[in-house]
């Protein structure tokens, strides 16, 4: 099941901006390795689900796996076949705003190249570009 | 440990300071810095891009700038990264006095395989890589080890379990957990859970069950 809140304030939001790039959240910090995106934009709950499974499945029972973004935001769409106006349709799916630099998902516990691997078949399912990082040392 | 002689690099003076002047800095292969602390005028300077950064990969604390032919030991006080953390932009230098002593944050290094890793889904994590520590200037270690061979399953380390250097104390909590020796459950699919729930649409705040949206509005019209 996708992710989404289990209570809100509005149950309808507007579609807001989506400037500059990540200045929190955009390094390693929970586990050892990371993929990152280089492209902002939303982030549905469904594309959150599908690379939390396919990074999960890699590595099967190894390692802990961490999802560092929600979707919190509601995205409306009308009904086909249904005319304009007669105000905000309903909330439809949720997102993650995501900006250039952000750390989506970490990985703690397994070898280098099998992270690398499951990252590489996580970005598959990713609607950005992304790239494999590491924790910083420096 | 550090050695009696620390490393050295060079810095020039900057003039004009602001975010297009640093810009042309960094793209002549430099590095923006500046140097402050000790009740004296800071100091905007620029230094070699890659003599410094090869400097704080190798974990080096401590370090002599010499700015206009004169030098004195800075304290890396703070780096600032781009905003995909891939390259330094900025570092802040706060001069000491080697005698003195300074709060410096290092990094925790475990080493050894710990007993506990060889049971089928063990896993060590380690939730904090650097805590602070109190300590002489010229005594500032590249970083701290400890030895997690005889940890087991449930084990955890915290702060005040690590064996520091002579001379050094911690600042940080003594409480603060470093690493944790658990092994991870198997994730249960939820969707069924989810699913009898019949959850599909949060509950909005302040608002009644059965009041919806709708009605809210037809009453307004």
């Amino acid at each position: 099941m996708p992710l989404m809140p289990k209570r809100v304030k509005f149950r309808k939001q507007q579609r807001g901006k989506l400037r500059g790039n990540a200045h929190r959240g955009n390094f390693v910090a929970f586990g050892e390795y990371g993929l990152q995106f280089l492209e902002g934009g939303w982030l549905t709950a469904r594309q959150i689900e599908a690379g939390r499974i396919a990074a999960r499945q890699y590595v099967s029972r190894e390692g802990r796996l961490f999802v560092r973004v929600f979707p919190d935001k509601p995205i409306s769409k009308k009904p086909l076949e249904t005319r304009m106006g007669k105000g905000k349709a309903e909330p439809e799916y949720w997102v993650a705003r995501v900006k250039p630099g952000t750390v989506v998902y970490e990985i703690l516990g397994v070898p280098r190249d099998v992270a690398r691997l499951a990252f590489a078949r996580v970005s598959h399912k990713m609607p950005f570009k992304c790239r494999f990082v590491e924790k910083r040392h420096a | 440990m550090s050695t009696a002689t620390q490393p050295k690099i060079q810095a020039e003076v900057r003039d004009r300071t602001g975010t297009r002047y640093a810009a042309r800095i960094r793209s002549q292969g430099k590095l923006p810095a500046v140097i402050y602390g000790h009740k004296k005028d800071p100091v905007h300077v620029a230094t070699d891009a890659k003599a410094l950064v090869d400097l704080l990969h190798n974990n080096a604390h401590l370090i002599e700038v010499e700015v206009a032919g004169k030098t004195e030991p800075c304290l890396v006080k703070d780096i600032q990264w781009n905003h995909l953390g891939s390259k330094i932009i900025h570092i802040d230098f706060a001069r000491v006095d080697l005698t003195e002593e300074v709060a410096v944050e290092l990094e925790v290094e475990l080493i050894g395989l710990a007993a506990g890793l060889k049971e089928v889904g063990a896993v060590l994590d380690q939730s904090t890589n650097k805590i602070q520590v109190k300590c002489r200037a010229d005594a500032i270690p590249e970083k701290l080890t400890h030895d997690v061979s005889e940890m087991g399953v449930g084990d955890s380390l915290l702060v005040s379990g690590l064996t520091l250097p002579a001379g050094m104390t911690a600042v940080s909590d003594p409480d603060t957990l470093i690493a944790h020796l658990s092994v991870t459950k198997v994730e249960v699919e939820e969707e069924e859970e989810v699913a009898a729930e019949g959850a599909d649409e949060p509950a909005v705040i302040g608002k009644a069950e059965g009041e919806g949206e709708d009605k809210a509005e037809g009453e307004d019209k």
